[in-house]
């Protein structure tokens, strides 16, 4: 075998350790993207979803909140809602789930800033909504950019604030 | 007879794996990677119109080029289109260039003034009067690196209708096509 093809095939090994690496034991960073993109995959649903789904789903969106969570959104056309603790999140989230038959939530270009104990992170991330739905719920956003500070408690990254920031200033 | 002079008969999948001479092979993949590399993140963007804040110029699901050297060798110009990036450049806002650094800008009753003169803007099909901005009632100078845009549906209420000051470093370059 020439040397080209070791070269070759090592580089072809490195690649796939490198990857496997990654899928196997993930990087803090990667967890975090991870349970964002959960978190966005839980607060979405379709038409067809039953009462008892989306209670499920109200909660497993609550349940990425710390206790204390405080969050700040701004939506073009439907208004500043600030929220403080999971309780009032699921309260909130069952309550727009009277008006809202679809969402699509999706997370994009999620930017992870570990801190140096590990155990908090910054997130800046772009995140689009695709509604269906009643009143101000019609039609959800195009695009906003969120702020999030996360901390990891017992081994999961929960969400202690949230807030919208402004792509174009006023 | 001399058997270096002798044509090399590699099994035919390997010449369809790397070709005839494997290392000329490898710089051409490599010189293809990076030409595509470097087109893709600084000549062109392709880009997918989503929304209706840019009609009737550009229309929902319509797909656009998007260039940051044209941006860079031109400059940004009244009337250009340019895209905006957020976190990245997965999701960018599309949006008509109206002010430029240092010059005084307001909309008053759906017109736009730019240091005091109404400008004309030829793209808009219907304007609502109820545009006003900012909201104090006055004019608002743009810093050295700051350019308002604005969609061009300006029929749709100011509220509903996303735009405002974006600094220099967030357009990422301008719409072509």
């Amino acid at each position: 075998m020439k040397a080209t093809h070791w070269a070759l095939a090592g580089t072809l090994l490195l690649g796939l350790g490198f990857w496997k690496r990654e899928a196997l034991f993930p990087s803090e960073a990667t967890r975090v993207r991870n349970a964002l993109v959960q978190l966005a995959s839980d607060a979405s649903f379709g038409p067809s979803e039953g009462n008892i789904g989306a209670v499920r789903r109200v909660s497993a969106v609550a349940d990425r909140f710390a206790s204390d969570a405080s969050i700040e959104v701004d939506i073009l056309g439907s208004g500043n809602f600030q929220l403080s603790g999971r309780d009032e999140v699921q309260q909130r989230l069952m309550a727009a789930l009277r008006f809202i038959r679809k969402l699509v939530l999706q997370f994009h270009d999620i930017m992870v800033d570990l801190g140096a104990d590990g155990t908090t992170a910054s997130v800046h991330l772009t995140a689009t909504a695709d509604a269906v739905g009643e009143g101000r719920y019609q039609g959800g956003f195009d695009a906003l950019e969120f702020e999030l500070a996360l901390r990891k408690v017992e081994g999961r990254w929960q969400i202690e604030r949230l807030r919208t920031i402004p792509t174009l200033k006023q | 007879m001399d058997s270096s002079t002798e044509p090399s008969r590699a099994p035919w999948w390997r010449i369809v794996a790397v070709g005839r001479n494997p290392r000329v092979t490898a710089i051409r993949l490599l010189v293809t990677v990076l030409l595509t590399v470097l087109s893709f993140r600084y000549a062109i963007v392709p880009v997918r119109v989503t929304g209706i804040s840019m009609s009737p110029a550009y229309k929902d699901g319509e797909r656009r080029w998007v260039s940051p050297l044209l941006a860079r060798l031109q400059g940004i110009h009244r009337g250009d289109v340019v895209s905006i990036q957020t976190t990245g450049r997965q999701v960018m806002y599309l949006k008509r260039v109206i002010g430029l650094p240092g010059e005084r800008v307001q909309i008053r009753k759906g017109d736009i003034l730019v240091n005091g003169d109404r400008l004309e803007e030829p793209y808009i099909l219907n304007r609502s009067p109820g545009w006003n901005w900012p909201t104090n009632g006055t004019e608002r100078l743009l810093g050295p690196d700051e350019f308002l845009v604005v969609g061009d549906n300006r029929a749709m209420p100011m509220d509903s209708h996303y735009f405002g000051i974006a600094d220099r470093h967030r357009i990422l370059g301008k719409v072509f096509q």
